[in-house]
């Protein structure tokens, strides 16, 4: 991971280590492809709740599209 | 068993669902659940990987395929794991229906019926219109049936395996024993005879993906699959003749010549 430093947080995204410059949930999505979903620390977040989330190091953040399924 | 096919109250008249993945290309997947009929696909949901192109591209095809969604919790090994993923997709996809699938082993990728029966109960308690991939054991799917599971969906055999039905025995006492729940056979099919074979056996649909996405013409194995699953149901309609360990002559013996009915 990379130095933490007062505005930054690091967290685990899609399983790999990332530091951000916001710990507001909502700034890390316009990076991602619509249609997703997403999940903090294994629990499902709705969309409603983005703007209200708040990430803090360490939290494990998925965030999911659709794929080819059996 | 239901006259019509039915899944939570929704009618669909293929009684074939199929899955979407393995194909050789997504053109061929979507021209082979064309042909198929089916109405219902499945899919899953995986993370998004933005260096990864395609899932753009998987997804206006389902979507322009204008099918049910059924979504999968497949990879599953814990509860949260697939109650969150079960949320994820009821969000994504707009539906209430799961094919709720947690694995339990992973050499045979056979369901774990313990903990598939406390995710059902939570995901059931959610509002969520449960599908579990389960074994064909009786018991299990009986707890299922009680928690709320209208639709069952028991193996045939291990995904991926093409074996055909490994325990008609068991599968046919599921049928006998739970007529009112919607059985589906999920998984383990190889070949279209396997799923008639299943359908004359009273099961009200096929769930597949790898005999027709493996097979070397996905396009005329979906439909010869689709063949399969409606005479299966018609046999089953028709009522099969009793089976019996002798022969019966079905000419008439009655007027057989060469034959004196006195000694000369």
């Amino acid at each position: 991971m990379a130095e933490v430093t007062d505005t930054t947080v690091n967290i685990w995204l899609n399983g790999k280590t990332e530091t951000l410059n916001s710990s507001q949930l909502s700034d890390l999505l316009p990076r991602f492809k619509a249609p997703f979903a997403v999940a903090l620390n294994g629990r499902f977040i709705a969309a409603a709740q983005y703007s209200d989330t708040q990430l803090k190091a360490g939290d494990e953040l998925d965030i999911v599209s659709p794929i080819a399924g059996g | 068993m239901q006259p019509e096919f039915k899944i939570y109250g929704e009618t669909l008249s293929s009684r074939l669902i199929l899955g979407s993945a393995l194909y050789p290309n997504p053109a061929l997947m979507q021209q082979a659940l064309q042909q198929s009929g089916c109405e219902a696909v499945t899919l899953s949901l995986r993370r998004q990987a933005p260096e990864q192109q395609g899932g753009e591209q998987f997804w206006q095809l389902i979507r322009d395929l204008k099918l049910r969604l059924l979504p999968n919790t497949a990879g599953c090994h814990s509860v949260q794991q697939a109650v969150t993923l079960a949320q994820m997709s009821r969000e994504l996809f707009q539906t209430n229906w799961i094919k709720l699938e947690l694995i339990g082993d992973d050499y045979n990728l056979q369901p774990d019926p313990i903990l598939l029966l406390q995710a059902a109960e939570q995901l059931l308690a959610d509002g969520f219109e449960v599908l579990p991939y389960c074994t064909d054991d009786l018991v299990l799917c009986k707890r299922l049936y009680e928690l709320g599971c209208k639709v069952l969906m028991p193996w045939a055999a291990p995904i991926g395996s093409g074996l055909g039905v490994l325990n008609p025995y068991a599968l046919r006492t599921l049928r006998e024993r739970l007529p009112d729940a919607t059985l589906i056979v999920d998984a383990g099919l190889g070949l279209p005879s396997h799923a008639c074979q299943v359908m004359e056996m009273g099961f009200d649909g096929v769930l597949l993906n790898s005999a027709v996405a493996l097979a070397k013409d996905p396009v005329v194995m979906a439909q010869a699959f689709s063949q399969a699953v409606s005479a299966g149901r018609s046999a089953f309609l028709a009522g099969a003749m009793p089976k019996q360990d002798f022969a019966s002559p079905s000419t008439p013996v009655l007027g057989m010549p060469f034959w004196l009915q006195e000694a000369p």
